[in-house]
């Protein structure tokens, strides 16, 4: 009777360790996906943000790729503020910001900002850009700075 | 001798009590591995599909069908806002909110493929892409004539057909998860091909002009629930793909309170435009030609979606003030 008791305490501590050192696999397996799902999202997002209709160039409704009215992209800043809830739908916790950068101006605009509280990271992903001023008819460089909080 | 006896009979007892204890043990751990598995893989697909609903939303006027696991796709979106798409949602709990995008979807998608379509919605000017999903599995039959140029434009894959209203009685159930009937020319009847079909299972809609008039199944006849005003023909494909009167209001008024974000935006591009032609005068004069006529598409989305059953969008206006610009050779509205 002592030596099955005996034994099954054994046995228990055994299966105790192996589900410790399953957890523990476990554990790095959903931390290495969850890098992969932020990587993902931040693609995600710079493709949005790339493709967005209310700041993409548009020249009598044909849409211009890889190309962001500047005019547009001041009200958008504006209306994102104001409207955060909504565009949080479509951009998350992340922060957007356009920089012209050939000719250097010095010039740049926060399309969106939306910080995780106490964040820990922030994933970056950089698309290169046109920056169209209708009023002058001109097309600058700019990149597309999407920073994902996590 | 006796002691023993019993000693041993106790003996056995305990091993039955403890292997059934330990057998136990482990059983409850593979089934709540088993859920946890089945959530996770719901979540894995969730995942991957919103990227899917991403990708199919940017690229417009394409047709995707997607291959499916063993699962049931699920999709929401009520009178409330609360808009959602679930993988086996009753199983399994997942879902992934919509609340900006527009998805025009039966309440479920089953089988081994999904058939999504992307089209423009403009008011003159892009708004967003309208994503219409569906099943090889949901029949669409098409009463009397009109929509040719929509009917056509469906995507081939659908199960779609057309018949005449004098075909209606000879209709038979193929089986088919879910029907949908399209009526152009008469007030939606009842096949008794579809009686025995689940209430949710069997909707109608009845095009007219410039409204769908939409019917849900109750036991064997058809009862009216809701009208759907047409600002745009795009959405006579929102009324066909959609679960019910309900779904199809509820993505519209989404599409409406985007129509208002972008109508702000193309509304203050304009005045950018006006003042910086009044501090950059030129020979053609650009400044005189921007009227303001984006603040009424604005106005007017936003009354629409406070009351989308009575809804005008006035684009004419912004599309000849828009070709005028491009005659002037000033830079265009939009």
């Amino acid at each position: 009777m002592m030596e099955t008791i005996a034994i099954l305490f054994i046995f228990f501590i055994l299966v105790m360790f192996g589900f410790i050192f399953y957890s523990r696999i476990s554990k790095e397996s959903y931390s290495a996906e969850a890098e992969e799902i932020t990587a993902l999202k931040a693609v995600q997002i710079s493709e949005k943000a790339n493709f967005l209709t209310d700041v993409q160039c548009s020249m009598d409704n044909i849409p211009d790729e890889d190309c962001i009215d500047v005019y547009k992209l001041q009200a958008f800043s504006q209306l994102a503020a104001k409207e955060d809830v909504y565009y949080y739908n479509i951009f998350e916790f992340s922060v957007i910001n356009i920089t012209e950068i050939y000719p250097f101006s010095g010039r740049s605009w926060k399309m969106y900002d939306h910080p995780l509280p106490d964040y820990t990271d922030l994933v970056r992903v950089q698309l290169p850009v046109s920056l169209y001023y209708p009023g002058e008819d001109r097309y600058l460089y700019g990149v597309i700075n999407v920073g994902v909080y996590r | 001798m006796r002691k023993a006896q019993v000693e041993i009979q106790f003996n056995w007892i305990f091993v039955l009590i403890a292997g059934f204890i330990i057998l136990l043990f482990f059983i409850s751990i593979v089934y709540k591995q088993k859920s946890s598995a089945d959530v996770n893989l719901a979540a894995d697909i969730s995942e991957d599909f919103k990227a899917i609903l991403t990708g199919a939303g940017l690229s417009t006027r394409t047709v995707n069908v997607i291959q499916l696991p063993d699962i049931s796709i699920n999709f929401e979106c009520s009178a409330n806002g609360d808009s959602w798409f679930g993988i086996d949602q009753e199983k399994t709990g997942v879902k992934n909110r919509l609340e900006t995008e527009a998805v025009f979807a039966p309440d479920t998608i089953k089988g081994n493929e999904m058939i999504t379509l992307a089209l423009e919605f403009d008011a003159p000017f892009k708004i967003m892409n309208l994503l219409f999903v569906t099943s090889p599995g949901v029949r669409y039959i098409f009463v009397g004539n009109g929509l040719e140029d929509a009917y056509n434009k469906l995507p081939d894959e659908m199960n779609k057909e057309r018949i005449q209203l004098s075909e209606l009685a000879n209709l038979k159930d193929l089986k088919n998860y879910k029907v949908k009937l399209v009526f152009l020319e008469s007030t939606p009847a009842l096949p008794d091909a579809f009686k025995n079909m689940a209430d949710n299972d069997v909707s109608a809609i009845h095009v007219l002009q410039n409204t769908v008039d939409f019917y849900s199944k109750k036991g064997d006849y058809f009862a009216s629930e809701g009208t759907v005003v047409v600002s745009d023909p795009i959405l006579i494909y929102g009324a066909i793909f959609s679960q019910d009167f309900e779904s199809c209001f509820c993505n519209i008024r989404k599409v409406y309170k985007r129509l208002g974000y972008v109508a702000e935006i193309y509304s203050s591009r304009e005045k950018a435009l006006q003042q910086y032609f009044t501090e950059h005068p030129d020979s053609r004069n650009c400044k005189e030609y921007y009227t303001g006529s984006v603040n009424s598409v604005k106005a007017s989305a936003e009354a629409c979606y406070e009351n989308a059953e009575n809804c005008v969008l006035p684009v004419t206006q912004v599309k000849n003030d828009n070709s005028f610009l491009k005659r002037v050779s000033c830079p265009m509205l939009y």
